[in-house]
């Protein structure tokens, strides 16, 4: 089975880093979607399949923390894992997301092998 | 927490390029700071939170394109690492901020993030600011880079400093 995983953040660089990390890390990606803010996700993940959601903190319009309430609200999206990845280090924040019900969260700069443990545990390690 | 700043910037600073990017910066005299002949690439953001303040980053042109390509994992010469220049230096300072505000404040405090805003700098522009306080100056893989970390209260150790 192939995921489709959204991408969530400002930065074309970070989301590219990313989308190299999820190729090396062999979870079988289907479409990779792409949003630049909150409100571009919400938007595709209202019109698309989206089995995971992987997105930073800190980012114009609607940030993270936002996009994770949002989704959280949703019925029809509140069930989409949501892993996040931030240059935050603040332990507050992090139990803050951690009540809100996100299901991993990664530190910048991060390792692949970091982001590949994450989505064994959400998605199933049995992919590879 | 509370580190010395000086001090925290630094080991910061080479850190996450160290980690991020591959890359091993020596802190330099300020004084010593040349203006380079090229055009810099900078970003600059502020934090809100315990303290307020802001950081910017300054480095040359032909190193902001080798900072995208280490972290792309791509060749410089690869034409789509030209366009990611501005984008990936905003990232390293992010990054640079999320870890220094952890380092001189610990965990438990938050802080709330501007967005990395890119803008230019000549050299001999760059060559007057490493002359103030607050700027650090470091050799980067043969290139002079600049970065300001400006604390305006609350710092530990440190005395009040406008953002400018």
């Amino acid at each position: 089975m192939a995921w489709n995983i959204l991408l969530v953040d400002d930065s074309r660089t970070v989301k590219a880093v990313i989308a190299k990390s999820l190729a090396m890390s062999g979870v079988p990606v289907g479409t990779l979607f792409d949003a630049g803010n909150g409100i571009e996700a919400l938007a595709i993940l209202r019109r698309e399949k989206v089995d995971l959601a992987v997105a930073d903190i800190n980012m114009p319009i609607m940030g993270g923390m936002e996009l994770v309430a949002e989704m959280k609200r949703d019925p029809s999206l509140a069930g989409i894992p949501i892993v996040i990845i931030s240059t935050e280090g603040s332990a507050t924040r992090l139990r803050e997301l951690e009540t809100m019900g996100i299901n991993g969260f990664l530190r910048k700069p991060f390792q692949p092998e970091a982001l590949k443990k994450i989505l064994d545990s959400i998605l199933g390690g049995d992919h590879a | 927490m509370h580190n010395e700043p000086d001090g925290e910037v630094m080991r910061v600073f080479s850190q996450v390029l160290e980690r991020q990017v591959f890359l091993f910066p020596d802190p330099i005299d300020t004084m010593e700071f040349a203006a380079a002949p090229e055009k810099l690439l900078a970003s600059s953001m502020t934090f809100n939170g315990k303290c307020d303040g802001g950081l910017a980053l300054a480095v040359p042109e032909a190193l902001a394109r080798i900072i995208a390509a280490n972290f792309l994992g791509m060749d410089e010469d690869d034409p789509v690492v030209e366009s990611h220049g501005n984008d990936s230096l905003g990232e390293i300072l992010n990054v640079i901020c999320g870890h220094l505000l952890t380092a001189l404040y610990g965990r438990d405090e938050v802080f709330d993030l501007s967005i990395p805003r890119p803008f230019t700098l000549t050299g001999p522009e760059a060559a007057i600011l490493a002359r103030k306080k607050g700027f650090y100056a470091f050799d980067v893989d043969g290139h002079q880079v600049l970065l300001q970390a400006c604390f305006c209260k609350n710092v530990p150790g440190e005395k009040p400093n406008a953002v400018g």
